[in-house]
């Protein structure tokens, strides 16, 4: 027992089933954990973006209070969605070259313009908008290295007459308004890179862009609701329930749209009888179970939605301690459901062999270039860079009490 | 330039700012587009240049046969023949190349199984083993590595009284044995005739010490 436990740790650590071929039988997987990170993150920014185009685009009021939070979550992601591909490439320095001579059938080199669109034409002109008034009267009374950097955000720009302000309103709407698509653009762009692999029928799909977008904005709703809780705890401010019921209830819609579109991606692979699907179903129910069948679906899916459902229907009953915690709870649960979504689709996509009649399986390591440390640290720098953001930019001590985006004020 | 100045502070510094990357963009671009870029198409001309000016690495089982003559002599009688040594050990660098004491780098765990897991896929002439049923413990504790149909000399103190069989690789009785399912007490080595030996051996080695 002993000694065959050892053999099949080190002797039969690439071990595959049925046909698979020669050159499939590798030690790992040519996409990691970090080409997992790579939609995910991407996703939560479009996501949190989405959720601040709510309070922007759509006036929806009761969400104010997260209108900032969202859009720093959001910048947060952003600085860091790169980072797992530019850590993938093995040389990050080169990737410049694909932006200096970008070839137009190149996804990843048009990749390179939609990021930098969105960062600089769309997050970072919004939030600057969304601040300049903010930043002047900052700049002001700060000292030291904050009150510099307020003061060199502003660019110079120090007028905010009444006029001013209306501009800026009106530019920041328009520019919310470009960046819903925008944001859809990114990352439906990343379903589309995984979508054109027609070689692969997990992921040669049409659909695939559409389900990466619903699951975007659901984890990215999730975050948001999950970050407030979270912050209200830490500065032990009291929630705003009509915001936390406001967002819950879209989380829950969203939920439900994801859920019926993957189901019904599912489903219509059934019915048709793909080719491949016979192997799909096999690493849903095997290899894949505990991520696919477990975290996705059930504790990713169908528990969020039975518990928004629910609280869909007796908000006006349940108290709010306990609404927060079913909130909170079903936030963190789609989180790592989303997570368990873009493994299930990057590592389901490589576990099986292209003659789809074999499946292979592979030791994933925990340092090194793929591995679990690094995937660790990646997820956790947004975080980092998002307390930073707060600390500046959401500080309790600068007076941005009953700060509201002014086109709603006007309502 | 007037229109720019009478516009509101606010657009007049974006439409700058924009400007201002824009023009940095262009200057980095046409700083860092290779001089040869698209001489020929959709890369650097000068690439195919350096490409064929680079020095040959691959040095081949001959190479590999000055340095170590007598592996490579015995490797010549093995049925590993055909293999090249980068197969299983990967390059070594010129400068370890050059170092008489280097040793090649060790191949990787499971690097036998590469070649020889079952799989339908492979010629069925190809000697293949469904590792879990194929006996416990390391590949080249049964089979030379360079030699695969030879025995590696048993280590003395793991089993005295069994000196190791020389032409065929001893057949311990391992319960997963596929050769002997019926006789697991005395299992039939196909040629193998050193067989009397192999009872003891495999009890030295099922058991973990
Ligand atoms: C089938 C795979 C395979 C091939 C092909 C192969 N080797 Fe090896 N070689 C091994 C293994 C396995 C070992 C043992 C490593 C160990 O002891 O852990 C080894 C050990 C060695 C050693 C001893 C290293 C030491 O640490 O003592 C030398 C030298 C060597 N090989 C040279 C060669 C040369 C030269 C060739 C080509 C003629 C070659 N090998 C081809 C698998 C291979
Ligand atoms: C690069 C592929 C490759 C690797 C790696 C490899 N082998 Fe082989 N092996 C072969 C080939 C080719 C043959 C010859 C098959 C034939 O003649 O039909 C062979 C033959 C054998 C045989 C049968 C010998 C005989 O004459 O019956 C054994 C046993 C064997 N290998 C063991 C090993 C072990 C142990 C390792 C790991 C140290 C290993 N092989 C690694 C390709 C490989
Ligand atoms: C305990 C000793 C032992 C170990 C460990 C062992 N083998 Fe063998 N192997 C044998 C014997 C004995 C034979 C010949 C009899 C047989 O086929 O069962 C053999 C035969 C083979 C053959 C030829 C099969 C054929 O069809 O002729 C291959 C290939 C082989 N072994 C590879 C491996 C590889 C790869 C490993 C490591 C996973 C390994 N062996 C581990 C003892 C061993």
């Amino acid at each position: 027992m002993y000694m065959q436990l050892a053999t099949a740790i080190t002797e039969a650590a690439p071990h595959f089933d049925g046909y698979v071929y020669p050159n499939e039988s590798g030690n790992h997987p040519l996409w990691g954990v970090l080409i997992v990170l790579y939609p995910y993150i991407t996703g939560l920014v479009a996501g949190a973006f989405i959720m601040a185009s709510l309070v922007r685009v759509f006036r929806v009021k009761p969400l104010e209070p997260v209108y900032r939070l969202s859009l720093l979550t959001a910048l947060a992601f952003m600085l860091c969605a790169t980072l797992p591909l530019l850590c993938h490439l093995g040389h990050p320095e080169r990737s410049i070259q694909i932006m200096i001579t970008p070839h137009l059938t190149s996804p990843m080199a048009i990749f390179g313009f939609v990021y930098a669109w969105y960062l600089m034409a769309v997050l970072l002109l919004e939030l600057w908008l969304d601040y300049r008034q903010n930043l002047v009267e900052w700049g002001k009374t700060e000292k030291g290295l904050q009150g510099f950097i307020y003061r060199t955000l502003t660019v110079g720009v120090t007028d905010v007459s009444e006029k001013a302000i209306k501009l800026d309103d009106k530019m920041s709407w328009i520019i919310s308004i470009v960046g819903i698509p925008s944001a859809f653009l990114l990352h439906g762009y990343v379903g589309f890179i995984f979508g054109s692999i027609k070689a692969n029928p997990w992921w040669g799909n049409s659909i695939m862009p559409i389900i990466f977008i619903l699951s975007a904005m659901v984890s990215g709703i999730a975050l948001c609701v999950f970050l407030y809780i979270l912050l209200s705890k830490i500065r032990g401010r009291a929630i705003d329930m009509r915001c936390l019921d406001a967002m819950g209830m879209f989380l829950f819609y969203g939920l439900v749209i994801d859920a019926t579109i993957e189901a019904l991606d599912w489903v219509h692979r059934a019915y048709s009888a793909q080719e491949g699907f016979h192997v799909m179903e096999y690493m849903a129910q095997q290899r894949l179970f505990y991520t696919l069948s477990i975290g996705q679906l059930l504790m990713g899916t169908l528990v969020p939605l039975l518990a928004l459902g629910a609280l869909q229907v007796t908000r006006k009953i349940v108290p709010d301690v306990i609404r927060k915690w079913t909130y909170g709870t079903s936030a963190f649960l789609i989180l790592i459901g989303v997570l368990a979504m873009r493994w299930n689709v990057v590592m389901g996509g490589q576990f099986y062999s292209k003659s789809l009649r074999g499946v292979m399986s592979y030791k994933f390591e925990f340092a090194g270039a793929e591995g679990w440390l690094l995937g660790v640290i990646i997820l956790s720098l947004p975080f980092i860079i998002l307390t930073v953001l707060i600390k500046l930019f959401l500080s309790e001590r600068l007076p941005t009490a009953g700060h509201v985006p002014h086109q709603v004020e006007g309502e | 330039m007037r229109i720019l100045f009478s516009l509101p502070p606010q657009i007049s510094r974006l439409v700058l700012l924009i400007f201002m990357i824009v023009i940095t963009f262009l200057v980095a671009r046409t700083l860092l587009t290779p001089s040869s870029f698209r001489e020929h198409g959709f890369y650097r001309g000068d690439a195919l240049i350096e490409r064929a000016a680079l020095p040959t690495t691959f040095a081949g089982k001959i190479a590999c046969g000055k340095h170590y003559p007598e592996v490579l002599a015995v490797f010549e009688k093995g049925s590993h023949k055909t293999l090249s040594c980068e197969g299983c050990h990967g390059p070594m660098t010129p400068a370890q190349f050059a170092d008489p004491k280097a040793k090649p780098p060790k191949p990787p765990v499971g690097v036998c199984l590469r070649c020889h897991e079952a799989n339908p896929s492979r010629p069925e002439a190809f000697k293949q083993i469904v590792v879990k049923d194929h006996y416990e413990g390391k590949c080249i504790e049964c089979h030379l590595p360079h030699q695969p149909n030879e025995t590696p000399p048993e280590p003395a103190a793991a089993a005295p009284a069994a000196p190791a069989a020389p032409a065929a690789p001893a057949a311990p009785a391992a319960p997963a044995a596929p050769a002997a399912p019926a006789a697991p007490a005395a299992p039939a080595a196909p040629a193998a005739p050193a067989a009397p030996a192999a009872p003891e051996n495999q009890s030295s080695k099922a058991t973990p010490q």
